[in-house]
């Protein structure tokens, strides 16, 4: 097919500015921003989620908000980041970061109120501090939904991420697919789909093996 | 809560099921058995034996070669230890597994697989929590095509036997563990099944609440006289309750006894020498009391 | 908890303590509301810059939102039911907002039914055929679990190539993301009915149709009701997705020209509306499914549903 031919070079790439890259460089863009997106997504939302469950007060208050904004399309507030953003090689990934916070801040929102207090409770009768506690109590215990959480938001930001470059990205899959589709190119397109879906595949698999490689104790 | 008190005639030595027995439990039943004729409701076992393939590819002989009869309106009680093959044998009489070899027969005809003949009281809890109390137990009859004010009738009066009137148009999540076994206990009678199979039904029960089903459960069984195969695991309940107790171990039926006591049997009657004699037995099959060893002999052949 | 509140089982004290408990919460969610809206208009405040083309403010303000973009929305009224059309010369005028938004809505929610529904009923009828039948999960179960890891919106282009910008293009696109999740959602949550369930109704001579009738379907019942509301975000996501590479209608088409030019506001403004739809959908097929499930025990309406504090909890 096609893309193994012009994995490195792609004159139709080319044309349109990515510079001496073909299909691989459009991967790895595609690639780079969903990782930093879900990473540092993640990141805020497992820290957010778990703050907040700390206390009542907090934690009723944030959670129909999460929980409504769960359930709308994040997709929508992407024309506000490409006026704030403009083109720029971050603006998908913010989409996607912010998609994983609320997703992730939810479930580790859940899990954290879920948690036995009794696991922190002994910690602290064993004279730990709050960093230890943090560190050997509240982020084992988190890890196992955080990681479920993990799972679901990687499988959907891959999508997200794509499209979101079909609007506005300097890179990735989905302007590739954006050039393609003003061509009759259809099974370009369905190469490049078919290219996202093994990506999603194998990093999904790639989360699983690491979760198991972790969380050996469950 | 009427029990066998109040069914005084029972109070005769032996067991054994004969006519004039059964007319006299018709006679003061309130309920009918349709008109089927009491006497067919036996089951024969075969020569039967049950294998199941491991997933990891080894087989596994649940039960084999057994031969049992249990005659008309007896209340039979297997007992035996965890995976020694009592199940097996409830779910082959069921028709829930397929014998390997021999053959089950339930009123003298083969069967095939499930049937309204042999309702099953299930150890795990199948009340349909989507269908209030009332239509739980109307269930079987619903699925019979019977009608509608028939068997709002039906359901009605074995609520009424069980003492669950109060909850009819009750969800099964409002009531409790002893409740629900109830409803289970009911839907299964109204059924009319001519065999009524039971797989350690109160066996997550609390201790009061045990007592009171097996109290119910004899109330039925006597109003109705039914053929009962009741599985459990516990020796107690299996001398409160059965005509007949077997013994399955290692897949086989190593012990076979009719029970004597007269009924009801309270502690008194429970405490005497023959309720000790045979519990002692039992045990001791069961490896929990010294005295008749427990020979891995197929007491059925 | 004093006391006397726990030696109280049932009675008015528990109930007196539900009620305030049901205030105390609607007072939290408007506590929550204001202070979003302070954080708003806080950050609108500091965001003084404006944009060139547009010259609107990068960060409008709730009172800009509500004056002035919401009043530009008439500029996307064509005419007609007496009310002047900007865009022929006539006022702008709050009726023609709400006109405008109105007609673009309704031409989502067209797609967006159609689309959802279709994918629902298809996919429950494939789902549970699948269920029942080997031959069928034999012939179906591959393509549907490898189309499953397709991720959706990355067709989206796939199906503006296959049929151009059309609305059947999109009820297809929306359809079929739901059909997937569906037939998915159906085989899972048949494959989760208790055994002894299904035990139970063989022995009590039901046959295949009753069981699936009186067993099966309302069994699966809660779960179904998780993908439906999943179904219903998705859809949302995939009418959107196809709004925007290109609509002939819908709010879509506002958002475009909107974007095009930079508007902030205008763009707020339809994303809000967006999100608005989605949320009150999604509560909307939530409380209309809880009748479906009344007999489920989360359902329970009881005020001791209140759970029990752990003997170390309170920081």
């Amino acid at each position: 097919m096609d893309l193994v031919r012009h994995y490195s070079n792609d004159p139709l790439i080319n044309m349109f500015g990515f510079g001496n890259s073909g299909y691989g460089g459009l991967l790895y863009f595609t690639i780079g921003s969903v990782t930093i997106g879900v990473g540092v997504g993640g990141l805020l939302g497992v820290v957010g989620g778990a703050a907040l469950a700390r206390s009542e007060r907090p934690r009723a208050a944030a959670e129909p908000v999460l929980i409504t904004l769960g359930t709308v399309p994040i997709l929508a507030v992407m024309p506000l980041f490409v006026i704030w953003f403009g083109v720029a090689s971050y603006t998908s990934a913010a989409l996607v970061a912010l998609y994983t916070a609320i997703l992730l801040a939810q479930y580790a929102m859940r899990a954290a109120e879920n948690l036995p207090p009794i696991y922190e409770a002994r910690a602290r009768t064993c004279g730990a501090g709050l960093v230890t506690r943090v560190a050997r109590v509240l982020v084992p215990g988190l890890m196992p939904e955080v990681l479920a959480g993990l799972r679901v938001a990687l499988a959907f930001s891959w999508g997200l991420e794509v499209f979101a470059e079909t609007l506005g990205a300097p890179s990735g899959l989905g302007q590739g697919i954006e050039i393609l589709s003003n061509t009759d190119n259809i099974q370009a397109i369905l190469a490049i789909v078919l290219l996202i879906s093994i990506v999603a595949l194998v990093a999904d698999a790639i989360l699983m093996m690491a979760a198991r490689l972790l969380f050996r104790w469950r | 809560m009427k029990t066998a008190h109040s069914l005084g005639q029972n109070r005769q030595g032996g067991e054994s099921v004969t006519r004039a027995h059964i007319d006299a439990a018709q006679g003061s039943a309130r309920l009918q058995t349709h008109g089927k004729n009491p006497y067919l409701a036996n089951v024969r076992l075969e020569r039967v034996s049950v294998t199941f393939t491991r997933s990891s590819g080894g087989t596994v002989t649940a039960i084999e070669n057994v031969n049992l009869t249990v005659e008309a309106g007896e209340l039979l009680c297997v007992i035996g230890r965890s995976g020694e093959g009592k199940t097996t044998l409830l779910n082959v009489i069921a028709g829930l597994v397929p014998p390997n070899e021999g053959r089950v027969l339930v009123g003298e005809r083969e069967i095939h697989g499930t049937g309204a003949d042999r309702g099953v009281i299930f150890q795990a809890d199948c009340v349909y929590p989507w269908m209030r109390v009332a239509e739980n137990v109307g269930f079987g009859l619903r699925v019979k095509g019977v009608p509608r004010s028939q068997r709002d009738r039906v359901v009605a009066e074995y609520l009424e036997l069980v003492g669950l009137s109060h909850v009819a148009k009750s969800w099964p999540r409002e009531l409790s563990g002893g409740m629900r076994s109830r409803v289970a206990v009911a839907s299964v009678f109204a059924n009319d099944p001519d065999v009524l199979l039971a797989d350690e039904p109160f066996g997550a029960l609390d201790y009061v609440t045990r007592r009171r089903l097996q109290e119910v459960m004899l109330d039925l069984w006597q109003r109705t006289r039914k053929t009962i195969v009741f599985v459990t695991h516990d020796v107690e309940e299996a001398l409160l309750l059965g005509t007949r107790i077997i013994v399955v171990g290692g897949g086989h039926i190593l012990d076979d006894h009719p029970v004597n006591l007269p009924r009801p049997r309270d502690e008194e009657i429970l405490a005497s020498r023959e309720a000790v004699e045979t519990r002692r037995r039992l045990l001791s099959f069961l490896g929990l009391e010294p005295g008749i060893v427990a020979a891995a002999e197929d007491v059925s052949n | 908890m004093s006391p006397i509140d726990q030696r109280d089982p049932v009675g008015n004290l528990s109930l007196r303590r539900f009620a305030r408990s049901a205030v105390s919460a609607a007072a939290l969610r408007l506590e929550v509301v204001v202070i979003l809206a302070g954080a708003w208009e806080l950050v609108a405040h500091f965001a003084v810059t404006r944009i060139g083309t547009s010259g609107e403010p990068i960060f409008p303000s709730l009172e800009y939102l509500a004056k002035n973009s919401f009043l530009e929305m008439s500029n996307y009224w064509s005419g007609g039911w007496g009310v002047p059309s900007p865009s022929n010369g006539g006022a702008q005028t709050y009726l023609g907002a709400i006109l405008a938004l109105a007609s673009a809505s309704l031409a989502s929610f067209e797609r967006l039914f159609a689309g959802i529904g279709a994918g629902l009923v298809v996919g429950s009828v494939l789902g549970l055929v699948v269920s029942a039948s080997r031959a069928a999960r034999l012939m179906l179960s591959g393509p549907v679990h490898f189309l499953r890891m397709v991720p959706f919106l990355a067709l989206a282009p796939l199906f503006e190539v296959w049929f151009g910008k059309s609305d059947i293009g999109a009820i297809l696109f929306i359809g079929y993301g739901s059909l997937v999740v569906t037939f998915v959602g159906v085989i899972n949550a048949v494959g989760l009915v208790p055994p002894v369930q299904l035990a139970r109704a063989r022995t009590e001579g039901a046959t295949r149709l009753q069981t699936y009738r009186l067993v099966i379907l309302p069994s699966i019942m809660p779960a179904m009701r998780a993908t439906i509301l999943v179904v219903i975000g998705l859809g949302w996501t995939l009418d959107v997705a196809a709004e925007m590479l290109g609509a002939q209608s819908g709010l879509g088409v506002i958002m475009e020209y909107a974007l095009r030019l930079a508007y902030t506001g205008r763009v707020m403004l339809v994303s809000f509306v967006y999100l608005l739809y989605a949320a009150v959908s999604f509560y909307l097929v939530q409380w209309l499914t809880g009748w479906a499930i009344r007999w489920h025990p989360s359902q329970s309406k009881s005020p001791h549903t209140i759970k029990p504090r752990p003997a170390f909890a309170g920081d």
